[in-house]
């Protein structure tokens, strides 16, 4: 019976390449959309992790604006009323004011990038506009070209990775994905005062309590410029001298470069890191992240938020060697613990996972097939093409109307025709899922290549795809080949050769 | 035993010895030397619209071991009808058919695919040989349905292919077939399973006269040889001669029997 059903395929070529055809578009619409999904997340997920450095964006809850470097009412170049480096002088603190992130802007949250999921954006105070945040625009200004203020740089903190219980330090610009780290926007609130290290910003995910004063962790960047001056030194004490905040009426926060404060900071910890900062966009018209070495000098960081980062994220106690700092997460769970460790320890802060970062864009971006839409597009094409394929072996069954009649009449039993049915269009339905599953991985290659993943993501997703499209086309065959195979097997002898 | 229908009275076409043969029990159990094959009291009716029209009247027929029959009658009267019932083809709509002591109307459909698959050969008038299969591979594939290993298929086609005298076209598809050498195939494929009987439907309806007579005596050869039962129905009364006992038929109903005397 094997080898009549296999005849029957292959002496109509016609039909069976139409059967097969069917198939193959159904497996071809079911990759298609799986594969799509799949790779739109993980190219998002990976250009997410690859700009934010890690799995986890630890974001302050609120933060400042340094007029001293973008804020100017008069205006300048490239950001207009925003203001630009070269109009720098600080007009007074009320031209910036803080504005509650409004849910209803959801429109704009790709447009905040990189401040997505802040919990507020600037806005000068005179702006009657919807202040639009450019995330070119905001890097830029971010380096000190022209540009408009509200976006510091992140900090990336290099991560470590742990395959099979071994740590390895690895640095930023070799993380592509798969590795774990938190990612720390750096909130820039002074800069050291004293000329032994100049460049020292200090750094803080919120601002200084005079209880910080006096113990600080200074992260020595690995690519520090040659004559940046000597590295801070442990004991080191600095004065950093930061604007005066005050409280507005309005609650919001209002700074003072008129008046400033100086902190005295001594420098407990030396790290040596690898520093990089990463903007949106490279240059006008950009295309993608790119990692911009931290070129400015060292950066200093409350030692208390040093070591409880450090401490949550790592798992141990800060180190007392001067070594380079890692933040290591090895897998979601470990990721959820730190996440909600982080914002109990930081209830300023905004920690978010950088897979959610990728959902949030997907959605905003509005360039994915929507879950439910390419869900609903497949079911409906496996149902055509378990229709085709359906009705395809009943015309094919009325065709052979003869040869089931002849079967029947020298004593085959229903079991053994519906067999034979059945393993023709199982036939048909692996054929089709084989041939659509190769049109497809052709597809999902240049997708998957073209958003950066790389070979070994097409390598990974063969497989699986193959499995699915497999199991789905079989699924198919059996669903919609059973109505034809239980038509042929009921098929009286005596009526289909009287018919005949 | 089904009832007789009501708007045909039984008496219309009966006769004696019918009569006697319906008394008989269906279910007694089979000996050697009695009849291997019964039709009991056969009516087949079809509705043409509302109107019953009856292809086989309240006919009983015996068929004895290693006898060759042979049903005759004009194109219409029955002949096929009678033949694909004997065959569990074909249901009655009242009678039974039992064969060496087994009832159609106790099996299922599989269970009389089961029974046409061991104990029925089938010739047909058009051959029905599987056009995608060689000669070979047909006469094989009743044996294939029962799960015969594949060196005692090929063993056993080859050996009748040989008694049909095709053993030289073995590989050829029916297509490269003349009829007569078709009908060979299709006489050696009903033989495969060594069925108790082997039913005939015209087999030479498709045949030229010389392939005809070669069938027929093919059939009777293989009677003779083998104790092979044969019912073969044909309107060809040239054929009579060969025959054990000539059954013929009219409008649905036996209306002579002739039995050839030693």
């Amino acid at each position: 019976m094997l080898r009549l059903a296999w005849r029957n395929v292959s002496r109509d070529w016609n039909r069976s390449v139409l059967a097969i055809s069917g198939m193959a578009l159904a497996a071809f619409v079911l990759t298609s959309a799986l594969a799509l999904s799949n790779t739109y997340h993980a190219g998002a997920l990976a250009r997410y992790r690859f700009a934010l450095g890690g799995d986890i964006v630890a974001l302050p809850g609120h933060f400042f604006v340094d007029r001293a470097l973008y804020g100017g009412a008069s205006g300048g170049e490239g950001g207009g009323a925003r203001g630009s480096v070269a109009g720098g002088a600080p007009a007074g603190a009320a031209d910036w004011t803080l504005r509650r992130w409004d849910p209803t802007w959801q429109g704009n949250l790709g447009q905040f990038v990189p401040g997505i999921g802040e919990k507020g954006y600037l806005a000068p105070a005179n702006d009657p506009d919807v202040f639009r945040l450019d995330t070119l625009q905001a890097s830029a200004g971010a380096f000190g070209k022209a540009g408009v203020a509200g976006i510091y740089p992140y900090l990336s903190l290099p991560a470590f990775t742990e395959t099979a219980g071994k740590t390895y330090p690895t640095p930023l610009r070799a993380r592509q994905a798969g590795f774990d780290a938190v990612w720390v926007r750096q909130d820039e609130v002074g800069v050291n005062a004293n000329a032994v290290t100049p460049g020292i910003r200090l750094v803080t995910g919120r601002w200084l309590e005079p209880s910080d004063e006096g113990r600080m962790v200074a992260l020595v960047s690995a690519n520090r410029p040659a004559g940046a001056g000597p590295a801070p030194a442990p004991d080191t004490t600095v004065t950093v001298s930061v604007p005066a905040v005050t409280v507005g009426a309005d609650g919001r926060p209002v700074f003072d470069y008129g008046r400033r404060q100086e902190f005295r900071l001594q420098i407990v910890g030396l790290y040596n890191v690898t520093l990089d900062v990463v903007r949106e966009n490279e240059g006008e018209g950009g295309t993608g992240s790119a990692p911009v070495p931290w070129e400015t000098g060292d950066i200093m960081i409350p030692s208390k938020t040093f070591e409880t980062l450090y401490s949550l994220v790592s798992g141990g106690a800060a180190p007392e060697i001067a070594g380079q700092l890692g933040l290591v997460v090895k897998d979601m769970n470990q990721m959820n613990r730190t996440l909600k460790a982080l914002s109990q320890a930081f209830p300023d802060w905004t920690f978010l996972p950088a897979p959610q970062l990728a959902g949030m864009m997907q959605r905003q971006a509005g360039g994915a097939i929507p879950a439910n839409l390419s869900g609903t597009f497949v079911l409906v094409s496996f149902l055509l093409a378990g229709a085709l394929a359906a009705g395809n072996m009943y015309v094919v069954i009325y065709q052979r109307s003869k040869q089931i009649g002849i079967l029947r009449s020298i004593g085959a039993s229903s079991r053994q025709v519906f067999g034979m049915v059945l393993v023709e269009v199982v036939g048909y339905s692996l054929a089709g899922g084989l041939v659509g599953w190769v049109l497809v991985l052709a597809l999902y290659s240049l997708i998957v290549l073209t958003s950066g993943a790389g070979l070994a993501a097409v390598g990974a997703k063969a497989g699986s795809t193959l499995v699915v499209v497999m199991g789905t086309t079989l699924a198919v065959a059996a669903a919609f080949g059973l109505a034809p195979a239980w038509f042929a097997a009921g098929q009286p002898a005596a009526r289909v050769l009287r018919h005949d | 035993m089904s009832q007789l229908p009501r708007d045909v009275p039984a008496s219309h076409y009966q006769s004696a010895a019918q009569r006697r043969l319906q008394r008989t029990r269906v279910d007694a159990p089979y000996r050697p030397g009695d009849p291997i094959l019964r039709g009991l009291n056969l009516t087949k009716r079809f509705l043409m619209g509302t109107a019953p029209v009856y292809a086989v009247r309240q006919t009983t027929l015996e068929i004895k071991p290693g006898e060759f029959v042979l049903v005759v009658g004009p194109s219409g009267c029955g002949k096929t009808t009678l033949l694909n019932l004997l065959g569990g083809l074909d249901r009655p709509t009242f009678g039974e058919v039992v064969l060496e002591g087994q009832p159609y109307s106790k099996l299922d459909e599989n269970g009389l695919a089961r029974l046409r698959r061991n104990k029925v050969g089938f010739v047909f008038q058009f051959f029905n040989l599987l056009t995608d299969l060689t000669a070979e591979e047909n006469v094989m594939l009743p044996m294939q349905l029962v799960g015969l290993s594949p060196a005692k298929t090929r063993a056993r086609a080859a050996e009748l292919l040989a008694a049909v005298g095709m053993a030289e076209r073995a590989a050829h598809s029916p297509f490269e077939l003349s009829g007569g050498e078709q009908q060979r195939i299709a006489v050696a494929r009903a033989l495969a399973n060594s069925p108790t009987v082997v039913l005939a439907d015209e087999p030479t309806g498709n045949l030229d006269r010389k392939s005809g007579t070669e069938i027929i005596g093919l059939f009777r050869r293989l009677n003779r040889e083998f104790h092979q039962t044969f019912v073969v129905v044909s309107h060809d009364l040239s054929f009579t001669e060969h025959a054990d006992r000539v059954v013929h038929m009219e409008d649905g109903q036996i209306v002579k029997v002739e039995a050839k005397t030693a």
